[in-house]
């Protein structure tokens, strides 16, 4: 392993530096020849543009007083103010705190989690059995946040609900600190089918000679995974590993909305659902804004930490 | 020649995306079939039929002269919308029942300015003029950007009351209770003694509706219990939701009184003892309803807040008549003379935000006359009751006499209404009587019971009127305040009511923790808007 990581880096800096050279004229002829590509390309590119650059513009608005009269970019220039009350706000430690709670969970269970049930499924056989496993764990994929709340305050009803019934005790969703788990496992289960199907994909590449070499050497099955299913999928592992990590703060707002009684508040309000309610509820825009602008670089600075990172670790990036 | 295809396919894309996006800016004609087109928004209950199902409203685009393009949003729909709709400046020529006078205060440039042009819509000023307080629930800084509405005057009572099942205190030889501790020995009556005889331990002697998680106090929130100890709350509309009250011209929040405690112990005992569920803190209203209904035969609660009794089926049920609406009995130590009622009478009676026009309207003469009309007394009592002469009959005998009838009452509880009763952008003048409106009737009926209880405080002194309001910025402060201030105490609440925990410790640190979420800044804020309109 570690020559390859000292191996890899040089080769591709010698690349680079080729790519560098010719780069002008290489470009031309590059478009000449993939013409057909990059019409494909255009209207992904255009929606890109329209919809996630061009709105950007509107993010001045966190630094602006919001007049409705004056448009989105009219207002007075406030600059950091509307940062600064959410820093000084009583509010924004718990905030930070259960939003990474809720968030950190559900992303590392989601990584794992995924990872070994396609390396379990792959273990399976019979193709029927195999398809059979992989439709019912997709399945709950499709069933809509509102649904998955109910069945949530059905199952875990102290009285009636199976899950709730096997744990005792009062209601868990209104115990602040069980929130953070419900909604861990709750995503796990809706998820990870769906998930482990470009994991799957990513296994059925694996070279059949690969796996007989290793038998004849002598490997047991756990050794076929760690040896050979586990570095085929590795660097797809690591590049949704840092696509995730961009939305560390990101935590679904519609669920933990519905979530959400009196008891269990203090666990369960997160940035997300404070923005919906200073910035759309009480029309304070620019707040909102300044709030979703916060969330947002600190989102960024994570994904550009995990690539950085990975680059320099595993040699597989973003970017 | 392989780039200049490429070129051209880009140019032909862009074009077309072109095309497709000026195409979706269509807006609504100016006119329609030769008649000025108005669109009015109007934000409806559930139970309303459409627009193009109620008669009157055709007769009304007759009369005007005008073509109406209804847009209709039920209450929740319309919640997620408003401040979306005024941020992109983009609303009906009409809004009826959508806008309140500070969000049109706030946005000028969107509402039409409709105090400069009473002269061409004589009945809103013929309203203004009968009730001066109705032109001062809409007025801000001397403007007037929305019209309110006034209800059939029968309307004049809360929307809260304290109903209690008469038939169970009947059977069990019990008198309405006059205090907390008769009101104990009802509760555990009524939770241990099978009054509704079934024959099971099914009975729910109080059934308080769910904490809300943005205010302490909210329509028939278990708070009303404050009456008892003689704070005065206001819980159809207003900052008394979130603890503002007001005693003798002195503002104050009542999360800092000792009262709030003792209400929070009895809610407590109530639970502990079983007399209140479990889980009513929690518990969303489908099912906090379908337990005050229970099975639609028998009657499985014993007392809870409500508007009267059809909070427990539809009125004239075997259900609903059992309960009655009753005095609040007054608090532990607490004389009878000091007890009161809500204040949310007005609130009833007025609403401050029917309707606001759009600047941009381009038949402005055409809404001028679509007003006037649905503040007249013929569209008024239609929008309320339905169409003339089929839900609604003039006594032909008192032209100032209305009759509401049973095909109304039907259409009401099938959930088919066909008028917009409370949501009505319109007056009705207090000398217009109406007979048989059931609303009106069962809610004065259940508001009678707190005559006495009404003339316990100073309607002048001892309650924040309706038309105080905030300027923006306070508005902003107070609303900041009070999501962080209930996102720490409304938690703490529930818990000391479902478990317990409420001791002088833990009582101090709510009091220290809600004075660092700026609990007294937004006392001052009231105190000072209080004082500026009292003057």
């Amino acid at each position: 392993m570690e020559t390859k990581e000292k191996a890899m880096p040089s080769t591709m800096s010698a690349t680079q530096a080729k790519k560098s050279n010719r780069s002008g004229n290489a470009k031309h002829r590059n478009f000449g020849r993939y013409w057909q590509l990059w019409v494909m390309a255009i209207p992904a590119m255009l929606f890109i543009l329209i919809f996630a650059y061009i709105p950007m513009y509107g993010v001045q608005l966190a630094f602006r007083e919001f007049d409705p009269s004056r448009g989105l970019t009219g207002g007075e220039w406030v600059g950091m103010k509307y940062f600064k009350q959410f820093f000084e706000s009583p509010l924004f430690w718990p905030l930070v705190k259960n939003t990474v709670t809720v968030s950190l969970g559900t992303l590392v269970l989601g990584f794992f989690a995924p990872i070994i049930l396609a390396l379990l499924i792959n273990q399976i056989h019979s193709e029927k059995v195999k398809s059979f496993v992989e439709t019912i764990t997709y399945m709950p994929h499709f069933i809509s946040t509102v649904v998955i709340v109910a069945m949530l305050n059905i199952f875990l009803d102290p009285k009636a609900g199976f899950i709730g019934r096997l744990l005792g005790g009062g209601n868990k969703l209104d115990n602040p600190d069980a929130i953070a788990p419900i909604y861990w496992l709750s995503e796990m289960w809706q998820h990870t089918g769906w998930n482990c199907i470009i994991y799957l994909a990513a296994l059925s590449a694996v070279d059949v000679s690969l796996y007989e070499a290793a038998k004849i050497d002598g490997a047991g099955r756990l050794q076929l995974i760690r040896y050979v299913d586990l570095p085929t999928i590795m660097p797809t592992c690591v590049i949704l590993l840092i696509l995730n990590m961009g939305s560390v703060l990101n935590v679904g707002f519609e669920k933990v909305w519905l979530m959400q009684n009196t008891m269990n508040l203090g666990g369960a309000e997160v940035i997300s659902t404070y923005t919906y309610k200073i910035g759309l509820m009480s029309f304070q825009f620019s707040y909102g804004t300044a709030i979703g602008l916060f969330n947002t670089v600190v989102n960024f600075a994570f994904l550009v930490c995990a690539n950085y990172l990975s680059s320099k670790l595993s040699d597989t990036s973003v970017f | 020649m392989a780039q200049n295809i490429a070129l051209k396919s880009v140019a032909i894309l862009v074009a077309a995306g072109t095309l497709v996006s000026v195409a979706g800016c269509g807006n609504s004609s100016d006119t329609v079939n030769g008649l000025p087109n108005v669109t009015v928004l109007v934000e409806k209950n559930s139970n309303q039929v459409k627009m193009s199902q109620m008669k009157w409203a055709k007769d009304l685009e007759k009369d005007c002269k005008c073509h109406i393009t209804w847009q209709e949003v039920s209450d929740n729909q319309f919640g997620n919308q408003r401040n979306a709709m005024l941020a992109a400046g983009n609303i009906a020529d009409l809004n009826i029942r959508a806008f309140h006078p500070e969000e049109a205060s706030r946005n000028p440039e969107i509402f039409e300015r409709l105090d400069q042009h009473l002269d061409k819509m004589p009945n809103v000023k013929k309203f203004f003029d009968t009730y001066p307080q109705a032109r001062k629930l809409v007025e801000v800084d001397g403007t007037i950007r929305v019209l309110p509405s006034a209800r059939y005057s029968g309307f004049l009572a809360s929307g809260q009351h304290f109903l209690i099942n008469k038939t169970w205190l009947d059977k069990l030889g019990l008198q309405v209770p006059k205090t907390w501790d008769e009101l104990r020995n009802v509760m555990e009556a009524f939770a241990t003694k099978d009054p509704n005889g079934n024959g099971k331990n099914d009975e729910i002697a109080f059934n308080p509706r769910e904490l809300s998680t943005g205010s302490i106090g909210n329509w028939w929130a278990p708070f009303l219990l404050l009456n008892s100890t003689g704070i005065v709350t206001s819980y159809n509309a207003g900052p008394s939701g979130s603890g503002i009250y007001v005693k003798d011209g002195k503002v104050a929040n009542y999360l800092q009184t000792p009262e709030l405690r003792q209400v929070i112990e009895f809610l407590r005992e109530m639970v502990e003892k079983g007399w209140a569920p479990k889980d009513w803190v929690t518990v969303k209203d489908d099912k906090y309803n379908a337990r005050n209904q229970g099975d639609g035969k028998t009657a499985q609660v014993g007392m809870a807040f409500g508007w009267d009794e059809s909070a427990f089926g539809n009125y004239g049920s075997d259900i609903a008549n059992q309960y009655v609406a009753a005095a609040i009995p007054a608090a532990d130590g607490v004389p009878w003379e000091k007890t009161v009622w809500d204040a949310s009478r007005d609130m009833n009676l007025f609403e401050d935000y029917h309707l606001s026009m759009s600047s941009k309207t381009k038949n402005k003469d055409a809404a001028y006359r679509l007003i006037n009309l649905l503040y007249s007394e013929k569209y008024s009592i239609q929008q309320e009751y339905g169409t003339l002469g089929e839900d609604v009959k003039q006594d032909p005998e008192d032209s100032k006499h209305y009759i509401v009838q049973e095909k109304f009452h039907k259409a009401q509880d099938e959930q088919k209404v066909p008028a917009l009763e409370d949501r009505l952008a319109g007056w009705i003048a207090p000398d217009i009587k109406v007979t048989n409106d059931r609303g009106a009737d069962h809610v004065a009926k259940a508001d009678a019971a707190y005559k006495e209880q009404y003339t316990h405080y100073s309607m002048d002194k001892d309650m924040m009127p309706q038309y105080v309001r905030l300027s923006d910025a306070d508005a902003n402060k107070t609303a900041n305040n009070n999501t962080a201030l209930f996102n720490y105490a409304m938690p703490v609440i529930s818990k000391w009511i479902m478990n317990g925990g409420l001791t002088d410790a833990t009582w101090k640190d709510l009091q220290t923790n809600i004075k660092k979420y700026g609990i007294d800044e937004n006392t001052e804020i009231w105190q000072k808007a209080y004082d500026k309109y009292m003057k």
